[in-house]
């Protein structure tokens, strides 16, 4: 009788995982589907695309004001507002805000912009920290660009500073760490414009890892694949986030994050919802789902798009310690988020938004480290014990491994057979690497961070962290 | 009776997951195989087509640069039979930098390997990247009687995408007339088919259309469509103050075009009211910052439009403009802020001045 409750009871808790496991196993394949789908569709559509038009269009195409936070951003701050400055397209204008550096981030861009400062007056829509400064450059070269200096309150409180600043139609938020393509603003902007009745109030597009890559006058020279082990292991990440998730996501209405480090936001949604939160660490989840939520409860009509282009190459965490700090960053951003807007989980009433989007987020980006966590545990006691079952849940383990390799090689040749980033068969070789060992040493460590950060997220330690930047 | 269905279920699991594991496997080796594979295929494509496009251009630019169009019939005697999408990609590159005076030459560099024919068989494919690629190519290569039919048809499709490539193709072949045609236009008109279209205007057609007319069109993206396009080619706005308001009775959208139409006729609004009646609070504060940014915007126009409103964000937001952008707003503000007069006006803006700062 004892024995046959035994039994019982860990076959019970290997179906569980079993259903789990399988239930990743069909959502991450459908997405892979549809994302697969929607790419051929999106390369179809835009076959040959001249983009010529909408920079003959001059101030009749879309008004667009592209806004970079820096704080103590010394190293990387001139040849990313350079990049900024050098953007294909014809009505915009640079909003570089200091968020209060205590490096000589402003005094750089002073000097090399020749600004000045001038005699402004703000109106806050969004409350934010004191404006110590407005500078505009001397220089009619640089006349698109405005730099705010303002005393520190975070990345939403620069961005939300920035917003207030701006008076163009769309807000483009950037990270200051991040080189954009040259054609960004104008694929972008195209998402918005085919559109009918100007519904599209967000468009996020896929970022890419900078590092590695060769850098000249604030544009990418030469894409290649990091060397190093960690970081080359975020390439992959990246790929399947982006070109895979996000994908899918966009095409079924359900995108509750659009990265912070590159979004197009119609400015009238991002005024109406109050700009980011400045009290969450994750102000960019925060905000799109923010925008869904509110626009399904006015019932406007709206759409959040997702363009697969990768159109930003960012700086990753080079160490260990820097990539923990992301990691359990982004984990207590993710958890606040789905906290604060707790209402929307199945509910109809947010359609796909509520019932996929807020769904997906909670069981398989914030739960899937602790149901991983708990089945290592699980799989000890049982080796300890001497069940039997051991034997099935280590092929379980054998399975999720090969899928979730299956899975990067998808990334990779999604990559490689819409946008040919890297061109060397060395790089392609180094990616399917990378994707052949991201389970043994970087996924646990992915995992142990993202626990740590619902850790963190109790202790109700909300602190960013210092990440060091290398430079372009 | 538990303990046997749990042993027998725990045997068919065991068994579906070395399959699954097995299927696993080969789909790794698979997806990793195939993109090695693709990717040394895409290179070898790319070097051939390369050392082509070399040779391809060698010849046309060649010829381009004689200007002797008389010998456009030798290029298929130097090249003998090419590999038609290279030659076609030259082309179309080549027609970005061709106005429609020149274009003429584009065409008859295409009509020697008869081009228009291998596009009209691509164009009736069914795969869509085919049909929409060389209707693409059309509008660069120009298209005779033979591919009418077919550009008619495709012009009144459901795929936005294929109807406007059809359709300026139809302009360019002279059997869609812009200013009739347009005015009746069925379908709603994008925002990016319109810039596409107003880049055809402005390079592939000798005379601008008179856009004034599709004012009246029943379609209100046709409106828009006009209003843009006066705009961009700097048209004069003659149309009667009963018609003004009529415009200005109709959406968001057309409201606002018709400002900026009247800002670039540097012209007033005479129904200024209207003006905050269907636009969003947000969108008012931003065309009037856009507004006031214009050379010839002065105080006395900003203040023209606070006179008119009620709302106190709107008033403040008029204030910030011409403190920051209007020419000589700096020291208008701050006299309307010293001087001891009755009214909003002073009070607010003693209040900006104090803002000024930062909060």
């Amino acid at each position: 009788m004892e024995s046959n409750f035994y039994i019982g009871f860990w076959q019970i808790i290997n179906m569980l995982f079993l259903t789990y496991s399988m239930a990743i196993v069909i959502i991450y394949t459908g997405m892979s589907l549809v994302s697969i789908f929607h790419l051929f569709h999106y390369k179809t559509k835009n076959v040959d695309i001249n983009y010529d038009f909408l920079l003959a269009a001059g101030d009749a195409a879309p008004s667009v004001s592209v806004i970079a936070s820096a704080y103590n951003e010394s190293a990387t701050i001139i040849p990313c507002v350079r990049a900024l400055l050098n953007l294909r397209y014809s009505n915009f204008d640079v909003i570089v805000v200091n968020d209060g550096s205590t490096d000589d981030t402003l005094e750089k861009l002073k000097k090399e912009f020749q600004l000045e400062k001038q005699s402004y007056i703000i109106n806050y829509k969004i409350k934010t920290r004191k404006v110590r400064g407005i500078y505009r450059s001397e220089n009619n070269i640089f006349r698109n660009l405005v730099v705010v200096d303002k005393e520190n309150g975070g990345k939403a409180d620069a961005m939300n500073c920035g917003i207030n600043i701006s008076y163009k139609f769309y807000v483009v938020c950037v990270d200051v760490d991040s080189i954009l393509e040259r054609d960004s603003l104008l694929k972008l902007v195209k998402a918005i414009i085919e559109n009918k009745d100007e519904h599209v109030i967000g468009v996020g597009a896929s970022v890419h890892v900078a590092n590695g890559c060769k850098f000249e006058n604030g544009s990418i020279r030469e894409y290649a694949v990091p060397k190093k082990y960690f970081v080359g292991m975020q390439v992959i990440e990246y790929l399947r986030a982006f070109l895979i998730g996000r994908i899918s996501l966009g095409q079924t209405r359900s995108l509750l994050l659009i990265s912070g480090a590159l979004g197009i936001f119609k400015k009238e949604a991002m005024l109406k919802v109050g700009g980011y939160l400045t009290s969450t660490i994750g102000e960019d989840m925060e905000l799109v789902t923010h925008i869904q939520e509110y626009h399904y409860d006015k019932k406007i009509p709206h759409l959040v798009l997702y363009i697969p282009d990768p159109l930003l190459w960012t700086e990753v965490p080079e160490t260990l310690q820097s990539l923990g700090r992301q990691r359990t960053r982004w984990t207590r951003g993710l958890i606040d988020t789905l906290k604060l807007h707790k209402r929307m989980f199945l509910n109809p009433k947010y359609r796909s938004t509520g019932l996929l989007g807020y769904t997906y987020f909670f069981f398989f980006e914030w739960m899937a480290a602790i149901v991983e966590m708990i089945g290592y545990i699980y799989f000890i006691i049982a080796l300890c014990l001497g069940l039997t079952i051991w034997k099935t849940f280590f092929l379980l383990l054998v399975f999720m491994y090969l899928f979730g390799t299956t899975f990067s090689f998808l990334g990779v040749f999604i990559n490689e057979t819409n946008f040919h980033v890297y061109n060397k068969t060395k790089d392609l070789m180094r990616l399917i690497f990378y994707s052949l060992f991201e389970a043994f040493i970087y996924h646990p460590c992915i995992v142990f961070w993202s626990l740590k950060g619902n850790y963190m997220y109790l202790r109700g330690i909300k602190s960013w962290g210092v990440m060091k930047r290398k430079g372009f | 009776m538990i303990t046997h269905f749990f042993i027998s279920f725990d045997a068919v699991l065991l068994h579906l997951i070395r399959i699954a594991v097995i299927i696993f496997i080969l789909s790794a080796i698979a997806v990793s195989s195939t993109t090695l594979f693709l990717s040394w295929r895409r290179h070898q494509r790319e070097y051939r087509r390369k050392v082509l496009r070399l040779k391809y251009e060698d010849v046309i630019f060649g010829l381009l640069h004689h200007g002797d169009m008389t010998e456009v019939g030798n290029i298929k005697k130097k090249l003998g039979n090419i590999e038609k999408w290279t030659f076609i990609g030259i082309l179309n590159d080549l027609s970005k930098y061709f106005m429609y005076k020149d274009q003429e030459k584009i065409r008859q560099i295409a009509a020697v390997y008869d081009l228009e024919s291998y596009m009209l068989k691509n164009i009736r494919s069914w795969y869509f990247m085919y049909r929409t690629r060389a209707l693409k190519v059309l509008i660069n290569i120009g298209c005779t009687q033979k591919s009418y039919p077919t550009l008619l048809k495709l012009g009144k499709s459901k795929n936005a995408v294929t109807r406007l490539y059809a359709t300026q193709n139809l302009i360019l072949y002279g059997s869609f007339d812009i200013e009739k045609d347009f005015v009746n236009y069925k379908y709603y008109l994008s925002l990016w088919e319109q810039m596409s279209y107003f880049y055809l205007f402005k390079y592939k057609l000798k005379n601008v259309p008179n856009f004034s007319i599709f004012l009246y069109s029943p379609n209100t993206s046709i409106i828009l469509f006009g209003l843009r396009m006066m705009r961009l080619f700097r048209l004069p706005l003659d149309i009667s103050s009963e018609f003004q308001e009529e415009l200005m009775n109709k959406n968001a959208q057309i409201q606002m075009e018709v400002c900026r139409l009247f800002a670039i006729n540097h012209k007033s609004i005479n129904n200024k009211k209207a003006l905050f009646t269907k636009i969003g609070l947000y969108s008012i504060e931003d065309m009037l910052s856009n507004y006031s940014r214009l050379d010839y915007m002065t105080t006395d126009t900003m203040l023209d439009i606070y006179y008119h409103t009620d709302n106190l964000s709107i008033k403040k937001h008029i204030l910030i403009c011409i403190y920051d952008y209007v020419s000589g707003g700096k020291s208008d503000i701050q006299y309307f802020a010293s001087h001891s007069e009755n009214g909003d006006l002073n009070e607010m803006c003693r209040n900006l001045i104090k803002e000024k700062d930062g909060k």
